[in-house]
């Protein structure tokens, strides 16, 4: 039973060291199958002792039988749960990275380093989220675009940035702009804000 | 050495203060500032100079929208479940932004358009974004909530009414989104018995696998009105009266906030 224990607790603390530092970890398959495979192996243990006692009625099943079934069904549960925390956590990682970049959902997919770090299910997960945030978007997005900042309010409607990555030519208010590295512009903050969020202009 | 913030007040400065500066100040407007007809909806009722003290003691249907946006988006931050979505109210600052939006285009368009105008454009177009910040804070901390909350949300016919139909589709689609996620990556692995996702076994000590709102979560209101006696915990009783500022436990003051009695702050 202490092995059980301690496989949930290693998934539980790299949820914990994962927010800690703010840094994504490698989705832990290895980890994720060994508990599968326990929770399997303690159901059938379950099911053995639960037809050898079976043939009792339930007042009359001795008290050594009974313990260990309630021992098995908590840590079933027990470790279903930090499985499915451990899958939650990763979640909502993942959501706040995708609102931190303004809903760029290729600009999350696309960087190598974090590709190599998730499931393919996470990236499923991913790509059907932004489908559906941006079905919410939708209705808004001629007038209020959601998916900008909330961190501060602008003061300001003009900001001047310093072009710190190629990004090509944007559309603004003041027509086309080619951004090159090392370049200053005073432009509309609407209209760059999410090259700022993406990392590709900075604000002076 | 722990600093003494209250003596600062008296240690000489090398001015008058700002605030000082200001009184005194001469008049520097050589002209009455021309007040253009396009820049009276948005910013009218912000403008306007209502005292702290009065705003504080309005009812909320009673203030500017804006600031009737305001509260609403600070009780919204505050609360810890998802409050009746105000969807007419932001209906209404909506088509005031396009309406704002769309003058200014045009004005911008417009040779004729002085030096003066373009300056108070600028002031309106700040203005505007500022607005647009509080609807996309506003929504977003909605979105938020609905997320962590969506399998609760979806279960409560009762508190699926406080949302509006865009929210509740994305509820519906978030939950169905989350479910399947955890049944392809989770529990295809996992004996059939154990594959439910919303067992409540309470009776064992264990926790329900719905995550509830925190209803036990302090937050600080600030009474509009008498709201006569709060029954606290064990008997005790508050009187809350108007004006006054409390911290409680959101599930104690929750029927006030729905009737409009007092607001989070």
């Amino acid at each position: 039973m202490s092995s059980s224990t301690e496989l949930s607790v290693q998934l539980i603390t790299e949820c914990k060291r994962s927010s800690n530092s703010g840094t994504l970890y490698k989705y832990n398959d290895n980890l994720v199958r060994q508990l599968s495979r326990e929770i399997r192996v303690l159901d059938r243990d379950l099911t053995a002792l639960l037809s050898s006692v079976s043939h009792l009625p339930a007042n009359e099943i001795p008290h050594p039988e009974l313990c260990a079934l309630t021992m098995i069904q908590t840590t079933i549960e027990r470790d279903k749960r930090c499985l499915l925390a451990y899958h939650q956590f990763r979640l909502s990682m993942l959501k706040d990275m995708y609102w931190a970049v303004g809903g760029a959902l290729p600009h999350v997919l696309n960087d190598p380093d974090v590709r190599g770090k998730l499931s393919p299910h996470e990236v499923d997960f991913m790509r059907e989220y932004a489908r559906i945030t941006m079905e919410y978007r939708s209705d808004l997005s001629d007038v209020v675009d959601i998916t900008m900042g909330i961190i501060t309010p602008p003061k300001d409607i003009h900001a001047l940035v310093i072009v710190v990555r190629d990004c090509g030519v944007v559309t603004t208010e003041l027509g086309a702009i080619d951004f090159q590295k090392g370049q200053r512009y005073l432009v509309r903050r609407a209209d760059i804000e999410h090259l700022i969020l993406q990392g590709y202009l900075e604000e002076v | 050495m722990a600093f003494d913030w209250v003596q600062d007040d008296d240690v000489p400065m090398a001015g008058p203060s700002f605030m000082q500066r200001v009184q005194n100040a001469m008049r520097d407007d050589d002209v009455p500032v021309a007040r253009g007809p396009t820049i009276a909806t948005t910013t009218a009722p912000v403008a306007q100079s209502v005292s702290r003290l009065q705003r504080d003691i309005l009812p909320i249907e009673e203030r500017p929208i804006i600031q009737q946006l305001m509260q609403h988006w600070l009780n919204e931050r505050a609360a810890p479940d998802v409050l009746p979505c105000r969807l007419d109210l932001l209906n209404d600052i909506l088509e005031k932004l396009s309406e704002q939006a769309s003058l200014v285009t045009r004005l911008r368009a417009d040779p004729d358009t002085s030096e003066e105008e373009h300056f108070q454009m600028m002031l309106v177009q700040t203005e505007m974004e500022r607005v647009r910040f509080i609807v996309r804070s506003y929504l977003r901390t909605r979105l938020y909530k609905l997320e962590n909350l969506a399998q609760y949300v979806m279960s409560q016919p009762g508190v699926q009414a406080n949302l509006s139909a865009t929210e509740l589709q994305h509820a519906r689609n978030y939950s169905k989104l989350v479910a399947n996620q955890f049944n392809s990556a989770v529990m295809v692995n996992l004996p059939e018995a154990v594959r439910a996702l919303d067992d409540d076994s309470s009776d064992m000590g264990i926790p329900p696998m719905v995550t509830q709102p925190v209803w036990r979560q302090p937050v600080f209101i600030h009474a509009l009105r008498d709201c006569g006696d709060l029954d606290l915990n064990a008997g005790e009783k508050l009187r809350i009266e108007k004006g006054s500022i409390h911290l409680l436990p959101y599930e104690r003051v929750q029927p006030h906030l729905s009737r409009g009695e007092i607001e989070l702050i």
